[in-house]
């Protein structure tokens, strides 16, 4: 298919959409349409649309504008609340993470460390075996691994409460 | 008429503050009067587009709200009203893109006819009509080109913006469109003539 242009095509264009086609055009125009396949098309296609158009339009029954409004309020507060969402939750995991690492730092140390809280365990369930009596002398002989099993309980307390904090201000 | 009273407000302050800057930067009696203006031009473009009223009435909510909460939609008041519309039809030209696209992993024009044939009175109805028959002859895409320029009266710069086509291949695409509409059309008024 061959692009063919033609000079009067804006001109009939115009008369076409403005309805003034064919009563309001120069006979000289409507003779060159009748011969111009280009403009000829144009005349064709262009006023079908235009009759088309004007039944489309009067069946159109569009809803009302309140409420697409209201449809449009309402995701656009939507879109804020998750926008302002998004930090906060940035915020809470930095908080976890904040939170778990200088714990995995501190058991990290003590592994490196010879683990001598975990002796301490050892020692305990031993004396728990043998004499039930004994466990109050095992247990002072260890005060220092008891302080770092107190430090232990507490950053596993921490840990446990920072992640039911984090779920729950999730949930809500 | 006010809509805040059935609205939640979470956040009160951030949210009014960012809503002006989308829905609520145009007034609600000033959307009222746009879309009274636009809504049945833009229906009559969808639903001549898509051949599915049910759909046509679907995504024109989905742009108006699409379009009031759209952050870079141009203002009716600084921008103008044709800047206004031609963006409105840009999200519906979009929509009905991704409508197309969703049911099958293939470029509209590729999609069959009958795919847009759909079951809907409005197409029974079209087919009655003088161009309803050759515009479900007709690509998607041609019908777009060929809605936007003859219904409409856009020029091939807005027709480009309204599509996202190139400016300069609307003018092939067009001609080639309409040269194949009118000879549908003059086959259907000569069934046995052999029109070119």
């Amino acid at each position: 298919m061959t692009f063919v242009s033609c000079n009067c095509e804006k001109e009939i264009r115009e008369l076409v959409e403005s309805g003034q086609w064919p009563l309001a055009a120069p006979p000289e125009l409507k003779s060159h349409a009748a011969q111009c396949r280009t403009c000829a098309d144009l005349v064709l296609v262009a006023t079908a649309f235009q009759r088309v158009r004007a039944t489309t339009i009067a069946a159109a029954k569009p809803a009302s504008a309140g409420a697409i409004w209201w449809r449009a309020q309402l995701r656009s507060r939507q879109q804020v609340f998750e926008r302002i969402q998004r930090p906060l939750l940035g915020a809470q995991v930095f908080a976890l993470v904040a939170l778990l690492l200088p714990i995995i730092g501190f058991i990290a140390f003590e592994a490196r460390h010879g683990l001598a809280w975990l002796t301490w365990f050892g020692k305990a369930s031993q004396s728990a075996q043998l004499h039930a009596g004994d466990l109050s002398s095992s247990a002072s002989t260890g005060s220092a691994s008891g302080l770092i099993f107190v430090v232990v309980a507490a950053a596993a307390f921490a840990l446990v409460a920072g992640v039911a904090l984090y779920f729950d201000t999730e949930r809500k | 008429m006010p809509w805040d009273f059935a609205l939640p407000n979470p956040l009160a302050g951030e949210a009014d503050a960012t809503a002006q800057h989308t829905a609520a930067q145009m007034d609600n009696s000033v959307f009222a009067a746009f879309y009274e203006r636009s809504a049945r031009p833009l229906w009559a473009y969808l639903v001549r587009a898509s051949c599915d009223a049910a759909l046509a009435d679907d995504l024109m909510q989905e742009s108006y709200v699409r379009f009031l909460c759209a952050e870079r939609a141009p203002s009716l008041v600084e921008d103008g009203e044709v800047a206004a519309r031609l963006y409105l039809f840009r999200i519906a030209t979009n929509l009905l893109h991704d409508h197309w696209r969703r049911p099958r992993a293939a470029s509209i024009d590729e999609l069959p006819e009958e795919f847009f044939t759909a079951d809907s009175t409005t197409a029974q109805t079209e087919a009655q009509a003088e161009l309803g028959p050759a515009l479900l002859r007709m690509k998607p895409r041609e019908r777009q080109l060929l809605w936007l320029a003859h219904a409409e009266g856009y020029s091939h710069r807005e027709i480009a913006q309204v599509t996202g086509l190139a400016a300069t291949s609307i003018r092939l695409l067009l001609f080639r469109a309409r040269r194949r509409l009118a000879r549908i059309l003059r086959e259907q008024h000569q069934p046995a003539g052999g029109s070119r």
